[in-house]
């Protein structure tokens, strides 16, 4: 054996991504306040997130077969002195059960993320029964996005658009079956005093879908993006970047949607 | 918290508790570390867990993030390089303990990206017996230097260590490797 190098470099599976997400997302807000957080639907993502990280460092305690030196940086003050028991010493193993979560309606899934928002506006129900919200409070708003049982809630966005990628992420249902039904949706408040704001997706199935626009109460003009399309369930790294073309004032704007970065933004449920 | 934001801004998100900053984090750089960690342990299911922990990790210890050049990353190869090492100490335990009994039953999976993902990883752990000739602090330059292609630099801020004593470390595990495919080549 004198060939040294590794396999080539592989990512992780969509499968794997959204479970790891979800897990960092549930055992971050867990970690952050000690106040009962995601309620019902993220309880079991909790659980699962508790058993992989408690669970996970509780057989990686101490102990020291080798010549290895003293861990560095943040693992250092981790690591426990105490030998595992031999009932502990077992390999981590992934959670098998699927996780359940986001299945409560926008008003138990908001307080999670922007609590004490208020309705601005409801979109018209579409041709697949999925519904999208708006909520407000203060400066910020959030989308919340109810299609084929699953409550989506964005992150919080600011009321004032900023001109980046960032105010065209698009948060991402992933259905499964045998084409991979992918469901992406966009969304957020026209700036004020634009009279033509239009956004566009293209896809990278070639399709491009134009948001639809709607006025609230206040009359705020809010626009929405609804997608969904066979994504293959081949590795979206490797597919064409979402595209969007905002036009304001005359003027066209590009902006690439990098896979993850701005295609998860979503905030109470992996991607 | 912009998603889409630098990563300064991202790590001075985590340092205000912003758990969207550590997802956007993992978005970013997941991948790397989960194949650095497939690197050390040889075993794609172990380094899947181990990417988990290594960003359970990095919420853990949040406000000790630090960028090098403008990136997380070195700082997060050092923290997968730790929880790496665990893991594979812990496996080693348990492969001793349960070397007699019957391997579980793999996972329903197609039948090609199972053959693919067990080729890859023999091939691995046959790299990571040759190289486990080698004293951990010289598996670790290596792993960060020649495979995960770090600077010096870089690998100096992941292993919290001085540049020299990387270049010495990798210097010596080179030298060693040459010695060692020289003897096994003879003894062909």
């Amino acid at each position: 054996m004198t060939d040294l190098t590794p396999p080539p470099e592989q990512p992780l599976s969509d499968q794997a991504r959204t479970r790891i997400r979800t897990e960092l997302l549930a055992q971050a807000d867990e970690g952050r306040s000690s106040a009962p957080r995601w309620a019902a639907p993220l309880g079991a993502a909790a659980a699962v997130a508790l058993v992989a990280g408690l669970g996970y460092w509780a057989v990686t305690l101490g102990g020291d077969d080798g010549p290895e030196t003293t861990p560095a940086l943040a693992t250092a003050s981790t690591t426990p002195s105490a030998p595992p028991s031999p009932a502990a010493s077992t390999v981590p193993t992934s959670p098998s059960a699927p996780i359940e979560v986001a299945t409560g309606t926008c008003p138990e899934e908001l307080p999670n993320v922007l609590p004490g928002a208020e309705p601005a506006l409801d979109f018209p129900v579409g041709g697949d029964g999925g519904t999208t919200s708006f909520f407000v409070k203060g400066d910020r708003f959030v989308l919340c996005d109810i299609r084929e049982g699953t409550t989506t809630v964005q992150q919080p966005m600011p009321m004032t658009p900023r001109e980046d990628a960032t105010t065209y992420a698009v948060s991402t249902l992933n259905l499964g079956g045998p084409g991979h039904r992918t469901i992406r949706v966009g969304g957020g408040l026209v700036p004020e005093g634009f009279m033509a704001y239009d956004v566009e997706y293209t896809f990278p199935d070639g399709h491009t879908e134009r948001a639809t626009k709607a006025k609230d109460d206040q009359g705020r003009t809010w626009w929405r993006m609804v997608y969904a399309y066979d994504g293959g369930g081949g590795n979206e790294m490797d597919e064409t970047p979402i595209e969007v073309t905002v036009s304001y004032s005359g003027a066209q704007h590009h902006y690439t949607l990098g896979w993850g970065i701005y295609t998860c933004a979503q905030a109470n449920h992996g991607c | 918290m912009a998603i889409g934001g630098s990563e300064q801004e991202l790590v001075d998100a985590l340092h205000r508790d912003d758990p969207a900053a550590l997802a956007a984090l993992f978005d970013r750089h997941g991948d790397r570390i989960y194949n650095h960690c497939f690197r050390q342990l040889g075993n794609w299911a172990e380094a899947e867990d181990a990417t988990s922990s290594v960003f359970l990790e990095v919420w853990r210890h949040r406000r000790r993030v630090r960028l090098h050049d403008g990136s997380a990353l070195p700082w997060l190869y050092g923290v997968a390089t730790n929880v790496c090492r665990n893991a594979g100490r812990t496996r080693r335990r348990y492969l001793r303990a349960v070397s007699s009994l019957p391997g579980p039953a793999p996972e329903p999976d197609h039948a090609e990206r199972v053959a693919e993902r067990l080729g890859t990883e023999a091939r691995m752990q046959a790299v990571l017996e040759v190289v486990a000739a080698l004293p951990a602090h010289e598996r670790e330059v290596l792993g960060l230097v020649a495979w995960a292609g770090l600077s010096y630099e870089q690998a100096a801020v992941a292993l919290d260590v001085p540049v020299g004593t990387v270049r010495s470390r990798l210097s010596r595990a080179r030298a060693r490797l040459t010695h060692l495919t020289e003897e096994a080549t003879h003894d062909d």
